[in-house]
């Protein structure tokens, strides 16, 4: 395995994105212009949570629509949750399934940080990053750019330091949720008089 | 004498409702202003402009305008008296969510320090009125708190002054209009000049002959030579809302989803006019008119109040004990919010104060009365939206139109069943953005993914196509060597 995994990353740079997302990323970047805009992949892929994150056993969200396309289960993505297989079953026309995820894997909403003061800029983290969202040069501290990152968890391993944590994505300081009005409560305001006529 | 005409409005609000109005409770007594409170409260996330950060530490003495808070929008905040910065601290905050947030608290001294900015010579260009705007912590004083300066946009045709304060009880912009005519008027008239705005529209309810009257005067003594399209309102709620008012006196509708200014058209309150005046002159946002109101309080008016002054003060100053209300409601019945802790300061955006003993009725089940449907000013079903939003189909709801739904609550005032409504609304708005946010992530992320795999694949291209040419240069020269022994051989 580790000879074929060679042969086919010799031609890439980074052996490290070998190791991280398998070969199947390889595999992915052989294949993925051949898919030339597929509606129903599309379609399907639009419903996925663009995390990147692999735990669908894909190298990437679209990977993972093309398998849908072709067939395979549509419960397989923890981060998108049950709503997300719902839709999915929603827009093929199937019966749901439970989401294939435990408890734990599901639905948090996290980013990464790097601990910048143990950072040693050894680029591992930008390599695994598959959307592009820690910024750094060699030798130099890295850093996650909080919007962009998608909490796929796929910079934490490859870090020789450990030096990324994964944490509740922050919320802006004036974030707030109004209300749930209450079922059986009422208008909070009472009612206001009418004029007539 | 600025030239000015008055007519009727010829359009009609499409739905809409004849509340009470509940106005002479407030207007019968003058305005007055009102002693400083012991301590003033500028919460640094809530104040208008969106999140900020203190520009102040704990211990520093302050003059009346030092700037406090500065906005992610740039919108600057400033302290509304002198004093000392006792703490900045978690605080009750006049905010819907009726919660706690980092707050700077001000002990007033009751020294007369000033620190204003210099005063700005006429004429001055669209720029320096922006700059202008943000350190003078210029927002829209009729409740929504937009940072003004962003509505200024080149292109411009028509600026509207909402005049119409269509909510019961309010009073505060009536008042601002008969007692500070002239400010309004001079930051109307300089705003549009600056902007080159060729007509101003003051959009009023016939509810307000004083105002009006206050408005006439004022412009016979202008000298400015800007043309005033002064628009008579039938009292209707809510002719008032942004895009209901621009419909009502230019006959334009603001599409779905964009704002008036794509379509020309720049909406202020009164009193962020009379502010911006003020502010060209040097003096930034300290006070506000506030207005007092409900039949629970001793006595109702209205009154100018520092920014930052603790309900628990204002609610004295109607010579009424706090303890005997649970909770009051910041701005009108139908759009304001409950606020509970009275130790919370007033905002810029705080326009009234309202105490109501109110019979709360239970929720009854829908009867498919239809009523919420007449009463819609955008013709939307409330009633098919809310069972939408209950039964958990936010998609449904949006399906519905709940993005168009302006949170007017005339739904709600009219429903037999007393279902509220526009707090579902309200609700499935805020859920409607959020999604609507995450999806664009999401977007992003894709766009990232692919473009990364695009980079990837094209680095392996690269890599195979130099690996082929030095294969082939190795080969190459191997060639040569052997044929070169072969020669000499
Ligand atoms: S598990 Fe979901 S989010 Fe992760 S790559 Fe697969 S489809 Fe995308
Ligand atoms: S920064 Fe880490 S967790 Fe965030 S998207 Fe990139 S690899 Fe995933
Ligand atoms: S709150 Fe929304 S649904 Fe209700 S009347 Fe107003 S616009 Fe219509
Ligand atoms: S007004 Fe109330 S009871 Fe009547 S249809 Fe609307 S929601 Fe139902």
């Amino acid at each position: 395995m580790t000879e074929a995994l060679w042969t086919i990353g010799s031609g890439v740079i980074g052996l490290s994105v070998v190791g991280l997302v398998g070969g199947a990323l390889l595999q992915y970047a052989s294949k993925a212009f051949k898919v030339d805009g597929n509606p129903l992949v599309d379609s399907i892929d639009a419903l996925l949570p663009q995390t990147q994150c692999g735990q669908c056993g894909h190298p990437g969200c679209k990977p993972y629509a093309e398998a849908i396309a072709n067939g395979e289960p549509i419960n397989r993505c923890p981060p998108g949750g049950q709503e997300t297989v719902d839709r999915l079953a929603n827009l093929l026309g199937v019966d749901s399934l439970p989401l294939d995820a435990d408890e734990t894997t599901a639905d948090q909403d996290l980013v990464a940080v790097i601990i910048e003061e143990e950072c040693i800029g050894c680029t591992k983290c930008i390599q695994a990053c598959p959307v592009d969202a820690i910024v750094g040069a060699a030798k130099l501290m890295h850093t996650v750019i909080v919007d962009d990152c998608t909490g796929c968890d796929l910079c934490v391993d490859p870090c020789p330091v450990d030096c990324i944590d994964m944490v509740p994505r922050p919320k802006a300081s004036d974030f707030w949720i109004p209300n749930r009005p209450d079922v059986i409560s009422s208008d909070r305001f009472g009612q206001i008089g009418m004029q007539h006529g | 004498m600025a030239e000015y005409q008055i007519r009727h409005c010829e359009r009609q609000l499409e739905g809409g409702i004849h509340p009470e109005t509940y106005k002479d409770l407030s207007t019968s007594a003058p305005c007055v202003f009102i002693d400083d409170p012991k301590r003033l409260v500028f919460p640094i996330h809530f104040s208008g402009g969106g999140p900020g950060e203190p520009l102040v530490s704990i211990g520093d003495t302050v003059s009346q305008g030092t700037p406090i808070i500065k906005c992610q929008s740039g919108i600057i905040h400033v302290a509304s008296r002198a004093g000392t910065v006792i703490d900045i601290t978690d605080h009750a905050i006049t905010h819907p969510s009726d919660d706690v947030s980092a707050s700077i608290i001000i002990e007033p001294n009751g020294s007369k320090d000033q620190s204003y900015l210099h005063p700005l010579s006429w004429p001055f260009d669209a720029d320096t009125l922006r700059d202008r705007a943000i350190e003078a912590g210029i927002l829209g004083l009729g409740g929504a708190g937009f940072p003004s300066f962003k509505k200024w946009s080149d292109g411009t045709q028509t600026l509207i002054i909402n005049a119409a304060e269509c909510e019961p009880y309010l009073t505060a912009d009536d008042t601002l209009m008969r007692i500070d005519t002239h400010s309004m008027i001079r930051g109307a008239c300089m705003l549009s000049q600056t902007l080159d705005i060729k007509t101003i529209v003051i959009g009023i309810e016939d509810n307000k002959p004083e105002a009006l009257a206050a408005i006439e005067a004022a412009l016979q003594e202008s000298r400015s030579d800007c043309f005033f399209d002064i628009v008579l309102l039938d009292t209707k709620y809510p002719s008032g809302s942004a895009r209901q008012l621009v419909w009502l006196t230019l006959g334009i509708e603001v599409p779905t989803g964009s704002r008036s200014v794509e379509s020309g058209v720049i909406v202020h309150n009164p009193g962020t006019l009379a502010a911006l005046s003020r502010a060209i002159d040097g003096k930034p946002i300290t006070d506000r008119i506030v207005t007092l109101t409900g039949e629970a309080l001793t006595t109702q008016k209205n009154v100018i109040a520092p920014i930052g002054t603790p309900i628990r003060h204002l609610i004295e100053a109607t010579k009424t004990n706090p303890a005997s209300l649970t909770s009051i409601t910041v701005g009108g019945p139908m759009m304001g919010y409950q606020v509970t802790d009275f130790e919370a300061g007033i905002t810029k955006t705080t326009n009234c104060l309202l105490a109501r003993e109110v019979e709360i009725a239970p929720e009854s089940p829908c009867i498919r009365c239809g009523a919420c449907a007449t009463a819609c000013p955008v013709r939307l079903q409330p009633q098919q939206m809310v069972s939408a939003l209950k039964g958990g189909l936010l998609d449904r709801a949006i399906h519905e139109g709940l993005t168009d739904c302006i949170e007017c609550a005339a739904c709600n005032a009219v429903c037999p069943s007393h279902i509220p409504l526009a707090e579902w609304f309200r609700l499935g708005r805020f859920e409607a953005r959020e999604k609507a946010n995450e999806q664009r992530l999401a977007a992003e992320a894709r766009e990232r993914f692919e473009a990364r795999n695009k980079r990837l694949e094209r680095i392996a291209q690269e890599q195979e196509a130099k690996r082929v040419a030095r294969k082939a240069k190795t080969a190459d020269a191997l060639n040569k060597a052997r044929k070169a022994r072969e020669e000499s051989a």
